[in-house]
């Protein structure tokens, strides 16, 4: 403790160790005693203080206006309170200070005591940086969450985009959906979908037409349960029988006669459901079209018969000389019009079995036979002919004996007869045709073999068509009428067997039937 | 001599059968629609009828029907000479009694007197 020599004031220890620095000056502004902190702060020693002005711990722009200010203390005895200014040390050093200065007593002298601001200023500065970075991760945060905002902002975006996509989808869906029932209802084909179980799940306005019910009716329900149109009865029968799987391609419905409606089912597959489709397609028309051509035909082809008959007797009538004799050419010229009228008379006796046979009135006379005896009778009929065009026909005699079959031999001869037929008029001279028999466990198989013209092959889909004639056979022969294989196909599938061919253009032909031994050939023909 | 009732609409046709009819022998007549056929019969009560099925005013299975109907008539042997010669048609003349039958477009006259011949003689 170093006491002040020069003053009244009795300092105490109180006063010499406060915290803060201290000084005691008079009016005009001389220093009479500085505490310890005093020293340490300003960097003077504490005889160096003591007889100075103020204003020697002031820098030169603070001297009148603190100066000013302590006067005031003394001379008007005021308590000034956190006046701001700046202290200048012995280094030079510049300090900001805040003063609080009294008077004391009346000894016309004050006391001024400061505070270090650059703490305060510290911490100010510390506040003043905790704020600002409190502002900036203000700012940073509202940044975050402005991009989070933004980035909310784009996920709703995009929530909203998606929903509208959703919606866009589902009004597509829902578009899609009236269109197909838009399309189901107004089919003109009916459509019919059973559920697992053969539940009836969706009937349209054409399927209720044609199965005389209505969906109403029908849902939830097995089409066994009813029996309100023969065609629902007729429907149920046919899918109880259908093994499972096996698809149905425009099978026509089997009702009884009498009815006009006809009806094809076409089943659907619906992979990965238990659900089954059917198409019911009202074919009324066109059976009722194919119904007319066909009495067209048969009717056309008999009105031509008469006619036929007439010219046919007649000229039989003349070459008989029944009318008077004639000379060898007269009677030459009227049998190459009988011939002509013959060859007419086979043309519309083919179109009559052929309107038979889409009639369903082919009727089959099933006996026993040996089917190379019938065919030998039939080759006996084309040797003159063949021999007449050079070519050589072979009959070759199986190596075992057939067993007999059960067929309508009228029929079966007119597959021989239009095979050999064929092979002989397409044939060209000096080749060969063979006539071949086998046999297996099941079928008798026939096989007529020509080294003829061959058929070409982009025609060969056709063969079996009504009234085909392929192109090369049209310019060598202008007479088939195109229907003998149509009808000799039909022939040998209703004896339950098959016509085939391969053929090479330019090199030949081998057509082949068989017909089955044991088969339920008679199933076949009851039909008929 | 033995009497033959012809029902057929065809001339040339019909006109060809009684020629070669009456030249084997058979006393004809022609008659060109199906009433006028049925009342032939009914009136001559012929020893047999040739028949065409195919008839204007009344058809040959009608007739036959009629002659089945009636006692006197059901005896008289009936040959059916038919355009079509379709199964069905065969079927059916047999059902109603016809002797024998004979497709135009396959017979001769010829052969129309060899069956009237076997018929009645």
């Amino acid at each position: 403790m170093v006491r002040a020599p020069h003053t009244s004031f009795s300092e105490d220890r109180i006063v010499s160790r406060l915290e803060d620095p201290l000084i005691v000056f008079d009016t005009r502004g001389k220093v009479w005693y500085a505490n310890e902190r005093f020293w340490q702060f300003s960097g003077f020693a504490q005889d160096e203080i003591v007889g100075k002005t103020i204003k020697a711990f002031l820098p030169p722009q603070e001297h009148e206006r603190v100066f000013g200010v302590l006067n005031q203390v003394v001379a008007k005895r005021n308590i000034i309170q956190d006046f701001h200014a700046v202290f200048a040390t012995k280094s030079g050093k510049t300090i900001p200070v805040s003063f609080y200065a009294s008077p004391i007593g009346n000894i016309k002298k004050g006391f001024a005591t400061l505070s270090d601001m650059r703490q305060l200023q510290g911490l100010l500065e510390g506040l003043r940086h905790a704020q600002e970075s409190l502002q900036d991760r203000v700012k940073e945060r509202t940044k975050e969450l402005e991009a989070k905002t933004h980035d909310l902002e784009d996920t709703q975006k995009a929530l909203l985009n998606m929903l509208e996509d959703v919606q866009d989808a589902k009004a597509r869906a829902e578009e899609e959906r009236s269109r197909t029932a838009a399309i189901i209802s107004d089919l003109v084909d009916g459509l019919l979908l059973l559920g697992n179980g053969g539940t009836v799940e969706l009937l349209n306005p054409a399927g209720e037409r044609l199965l005389e019910v209505t969906e109403q009716d029908a849902k939830g329900k097995k089409l066994s349960d009813f029996s309100s149109s023969i065609f629902l009865t007729c429907l149920a029968k046919l899918l109880e029988t259908q093994k499972s799987g096996e698809e149905l391609f425009r099978k026509e419905l089997q009702v009884p006669e009498g009815q006009e409606r006809a009806l094809e089912v076409t089943s659907v597959a619906l992979p990965g459901s238990n659900q089954s489709l059917f198409i019911l397609h009202d074919i009324t028309r066109e059976k009722k079209i194919e119904r007319l051509k066909t009495e067209f035909v048969s009717l056309s082809a008999h009105q031509l018969r008469t006619p036929l008959s007439a010219i046919k007797w007649t000229l039989r009538m003349f070459l008989d000389e029944e009318v008077g004799p004639l000379s060898q050419e007269q009677k030459a010229f009227i049998a190459r019009a009988y011939q002509s009228n013959e060859r007419m008379i086979e043309l519309i006796n083919d179109l009559l079995d052929v309107t038979r046979i889409e009639e369903g009135r082919y009727l089959y006379r099933p006996q026993f036979a040996q089917i190379d005896e019938l065919a030998r009778a039939v080759v006996q009929l084309f040797e003159e002919e063949a021999k007449r065009r050079n070519i050589t026909l072979i009959f070759q005699q199986p190596a075992e004996k057939l067993t007999r079959v059960l067929v309508d031999t009228e029929k079966i001869k007119i597959v021989v007869q239009n095979l050999l037929d064929n092979a002989l008029r397409y044939t060209p001279a000096g080749g060969t045709i063979t006539l071949s028999f086998g046999q297996d466990d099941t079928h008798i198989v026939v096989s007529v073999q020509d080294t003829g013209m061959g058929i070409p092959a982009v025609q060969q889909g056709q063969v079996f068509e009504r009234f085909f004639r392929a192109n090369n056979a049209k310019k060598v022969d202008t007479e088939g009428s195109g229907l003998g294989l149509y009808i000799s196909k039909n022939i040998v599938q209703a004896h339950g067997g098959t016509l085939s061919f391969v053929s090479e253009e330019n090199k030949g032909t081998t057509f082949t039937f068989t017909l089955p031994i044991k088969q339920e050939i008679e199933e076949f023909l009851k039909k008929f | 001599m033995k009497r033959i009732v012809l029902i057929e609409d065809e001339k040339l046709l019909a006109d060809l059968l009684k020629k070669k009819l009456e030249e084997a022998g058979y006393e004809t007549t022609l008659h060109m629609n199906g009433a006028d056929g049925l009342h032939a019969i009914q009136t001559i009560k012929p020893d047999l009828v040739l028949l065409d099925i195919v008839l204007p005013q009344m058809d040959g299975f009608a007739i036959m029907e009629a002659l089945n109907k009636d006692p006197d008539l059901k005896s008289i042997p009936v040959v059916i000479v038919s355009n079509s010669g379709q199964p069905v048609e065969i079927e059916r003349v047999k059902a109603l009694g016809a002797k024998d039958w004979l497709i135009k477009t396959e017979f001769d006259p010829k052969e129309v007197v060899v069956k009237v011949q076997k018929q009645i003689g």
